[in-house]
């Protein structure tokens, strides 16, 4: 579509078109600040950075804690059977339940960051 | 060759300054959008930071069928759009004052005033400033981006999601708006 078509209709249109447009290129009641785009990279890099660095956070936390519980002690990865057996009579398999220890898993030390976050933020 | 695409792969492939580059290319933008939406100083740099944040983290997403301003104009409108939702502003309903009463604009302009000239006038300035912001944040927003920005109108509708029929419209009533609010300022002839 034409611009001008759209904008005027005849003259004096045109004339209150051209003066809207320059009113509306002088308006800046919040003028974009000089360093905007130099903080605003240093935000992203460093909002990324600490995002990464949290994920292998929490990737290592959950490492870590599975290792932690079977150099106590082992055995109770026995009474998992039940549940097995219970998932392949329903058709399920033993990664639905891996998959669902490491989604609490993950969920209980998030929230004990946010917690620790919260409180050191106090 | 898409012509964002050197800038859009340098900026995936994270190399120095790349980023820096997109957003120097489109602050101004995005600033324009999420600002006219807002209206809030400290409201429009937090949300225009994370318009960026956005653009970083999903660029790989971007599939070259559009311009890449299009597309991140989308963010940002998309951001502020659910920032007023959440503050439950309705974004396409003016501040106060109804169209229904402007009269016939250019009638009441006299043949001799330089319009133009009229405009440098600090407080026609200030009077059409504060007329903008009686209009709705979508009207301000459509303003800026088709006066200001010179976007298109197929620009606009692919950045806002908005059909043209209410993109249109919606430009003309803002349109009106600030004619009644100029002509109150410019001198008319008895």
């Amino acid at each position: 579509m034409n611009r001008s078509e759209f904008s005027s209709s005849d003259d004096s249109s045109e004339a209150m078109d051209r003066l809207i447009r320059q009113a509306v290129q002088h308006y800046e009641p919040v003028p974009l600040p000089v360093n905007f785009s130099s903080e605003t990279a240093a935000f992203v890099l460093r909002t990324e950075r600490n995002e990464k660095r949290e994920a292998w956070f929490l990737f290592a936390s959950l490492l870590l804690s599975v290792a932690v519980a079977l150099w106590f002690d082992a055995s109770w990865l026995s009474e998992f059977d039940l549940v097995w057996e219970a998932f392949a009579r329903l058709g399920g398999g033993q990664a639905w339940l891996l998959v669902i220890l490491a989604l609490a898993t993950a969920w209980c030390v998030d929230q004990g960051l946010s917690v620790a976050g919260g409180r050191r933020q106090a | 060759m898409h012509p964002d695409q050197p800038l859009v792969e340098a900026v995936l492939a994270r190399r120095h300054g790349a980023f820096e580059q997109l957003l120097q290319r489109h602050q101004k933008l995005v600033w324009h959008v999420v600002q006219r939406m807002v209206m809030d100083a400290e409201d429009t740099r937090e949300l225009s930071q994370e318009v960026f944040l956005r653009v970083y983290q999903k660029l790989h997403q971007f599939r070259f069928d559009c311009s890449l301003a299009s597309w991140i104009g989308r963010v940002a409108f998309s951001i502020a759009t659910r920032h007023l939702q959440r503050r439950r502003v309705p974004i396409d309903e003016a501040a106060t004052r109804s169209e229904d009463d402007a009269p016939e604009l250019l009638d009441g302009v006299a043949d001799g005033v330089d319009l133009e000239a009229e405009l440098l006038r600090d407080d026609l300035l200030r009077h059409v400033q504060s007329a903008m912001r009686t209009l709705s944040p979508l009207q301000r927003t459509l303003l800026t981006l088709y006066h200001g920005d010179e976007l298109s109108i197929a620009e606009i509708v692919s950045m806002t999601g908005q059909p043209e029929g209410t993109i249109k419209n919606s430009l003309f009533r803002a349109r009106q708006r600030l004619r009644t609010a100029l002509q109150r300022s410019i001198e008319v002839p008895a």
